[in-house]
């Protein structure tokens, strides 16, 4: 074996010394620190690949597909998607989802307007202009949901031009739940024969079907298609997600590509083999039982939150069902500690499975501290 | 000399703040032009190194716009931006995105990222910010 020089081990050492330590201040953002794979590292060992459509066959046969396809059965079924009607794939996560669920919108409706909220991700810009489809941006409301008038008055005027919804299921920034059920019921009212619902549910796809009286939001409420993160609430060392799609959508865009001997539909082609694994474990591991709980401690921190902050004098508040906790946007020396995403003059913490009690309280005192000092 | 056009909502010390972030930089202001436009104030500035201005400003957590954006302001109401690109679609013009910059009391701010011909301008002429 080879072995690093010193200065290439010592910088590699930093690097572990310093994720460990930001590790510990990461509160912000939707990405969870709850995972133990060690049981799968014996497969980096391989060049596992699962290039192109994982239902079907394929000449590199180093690949896990089969623990692909039952990861997306399984979100298959927590989103109400109709048995053997439905299409997917594992991606790189929830932006590539978001990319697949556009471009087959816009391969069914080549004619399509892209209808999107204020609080979309950014991402979705980018993918709008990679794809060149014709979009209209929707205002907010105060809590981060659509406007349902604007929709509805944005379809009317360019009633001519299937509406391609995008819908977030949890909006980045405050975790704001557009209403399909009401994005439906314009669509009707307006008489608009041809129309594409997307849901970008990167985060509350892994929680509102484990939420008792959560809206509807899947498959059930009528959208055609999905994409989910898998290194949110789930967790992984490396990025993922999955995207869902009605089957008869896809099997329109279908190509055939004879270099690896397979159908391909997917965005990537050459895939990663595993994270599927990382996620047939989690599921396994869980199941839809452990999933609730999780889900419940994350509600509870966020309210034990929101009461710890109002103690401390801060105003916090959150959407119905979310585990993101909105409050003014603190000064730089509690930035500096800790990593909480702002926007404006809010910021957010995000409770994750990770950000225990004791991590909120002491949030809580920092922002107390410099509330105390006047700089917030 | 390209521009940059910084939009915030209406707010005293802007032209301090960016001659501050563009001064730490290094960075020599040519020309600077401020203007309030109804809920929002706006600064036009060049500047001697254009892309670093523009980083830093960005850096700086400042909306900062290129040329390559038309800024235009709406009443903010259901369809207004819809009306908007109605417009520019039936003149046959490709608006590529749009962006909501700022809302400020019943006033939008919008950046329309489109074709700059005198024929794209003239189908929202009364909606430009440069023509308040």
């Amino acid at each position: 074996m080879t072995y690093l020089k010193d200065d290439d081990q010592k910088r590699l050492d930093e690097l572990k010394a310093y994720i460990g330590d930001q590790y510990k201040t990461f509160l912000g953002y939707p990405c969870s620190g709850h995972f133990d794979y060690t049981p799968l590292f014996d497969l980096l060992q391989y060049p596992i690949n699962n290039v192109g459509d994982p239902f079907a066959p394929s000449t590199y046969r180093v690949n896990t597909k089969d623990f692909e396809r039952e990861v997306l059965a399984w979100f298959g079924e927590i989103t109400h998607a109709p048995p053997d009607q439905f299409w997917g794939y594992v991606t790189n996560g929830g932006s590539e989802g978001n990319l697949y669920g556009l471009y087959l919108a816009r391969e069914i409706h080549p004619d399509g307007m892209v209808y999107y909220s204020e609080d979309t991700h950014y991402s979705v810009n980018k993918n709008l202009r990679m794809l060149r489809i014709p979009s209209i941006m929707i205002r907010s409301q105060s809590n981060g949901e659509m406007d349902y008038r604007d929709l509805e008055e944005s379809i009317r005027i360019h009633r001519e031009l299937p509406p391609i919804i995008f819908a977030n299921i949890g909006t980045t920034m405050r975790e704001a739940i557009d209403d399909v059920p009401t994005i439906r019921s314009i669509l009707k009212s307006l008489a608009i024969p041809r129309s594409y619902i997307h849901c970008d549910a990167a985060l509350c796809g892994m929680t509102l079907p484990f939420i008792q009286g959560a809206p509807d939001w899947d498959f059930h409420a009528g959208i055609d298609s999905l994409s989910i993160s898998g290194h949110k609430l789930i967790g992984s060392p490396i990025p993922c997600g999955i995207v869902l799609a009605r089957k008869g959508n896809v099997d329109r865009i279908a190509r055939s590509i004879e270099y690896v001997g397979t159908l391909d539909t997917t965005v990537t082609g050459s895939r990663n083999g595993i994270t599927p694994v990382f996620l047939w474990y989690a599921i396994r591991r869980e199941g839809k039982e452990g999933f609730a709980r999780l889900v419940e401690s994350c509600l509870e921190t966020a309210r034990h939150a929101i009461s710890r902050f109002a103690e401390c004098g801060i105003q916090a508040w959150r959407n119905p069902h979310a585990i993101t906790v909105v409050f003014p946007k603190p000064p730089q020396c509690v930035l500096d500690k800790w990593q909480i995403a702002v926007s404006g003059d809010q910021a957010h913490i995000i409770c994750m499975p990770h950000v225990t009690r004791e991590l909120v309280d002491e949030l809580a005192r920092d922002l107390e501290t410099a509330r105390a000092k006047g700089t917030l | 000399m390209k521009e940059i056009t910084i939009v915030t909502p209406l707010q005293d010390g802007l032209i301090a703040r960016v001659s501050k972030v563009l001064g730490d930089a290094g960075i020599n202001i040519e020309n600077l032009d401020a203007m309030d436009v109804k809920q929002f104030s706006m600064v036009t500035l060049t500047a001697d190194r254009y892309n670093d201005a523009l980083q830093s400003l960005r850096d700086a957590g400042f909306d900062a716009l290129t040329e390559d954006v038309v800024l235009i302001h709406l009443k903010d109401e259901p369809g207004a931006l819809a009306r908007v690109t109605q417009r520019l679609y039936e003149g046959g013009i490709h608006v590529r995105s749009i962006r909501i910059l700022h809302r400020q009391v019943g006033e939008a701010m919008v950046a329309l990222s489109m074709d700059r011909s005198q024929e794209a301008l003239a189908l929202i002429q009364d909606l430009l910010v440069s023509n308040t």
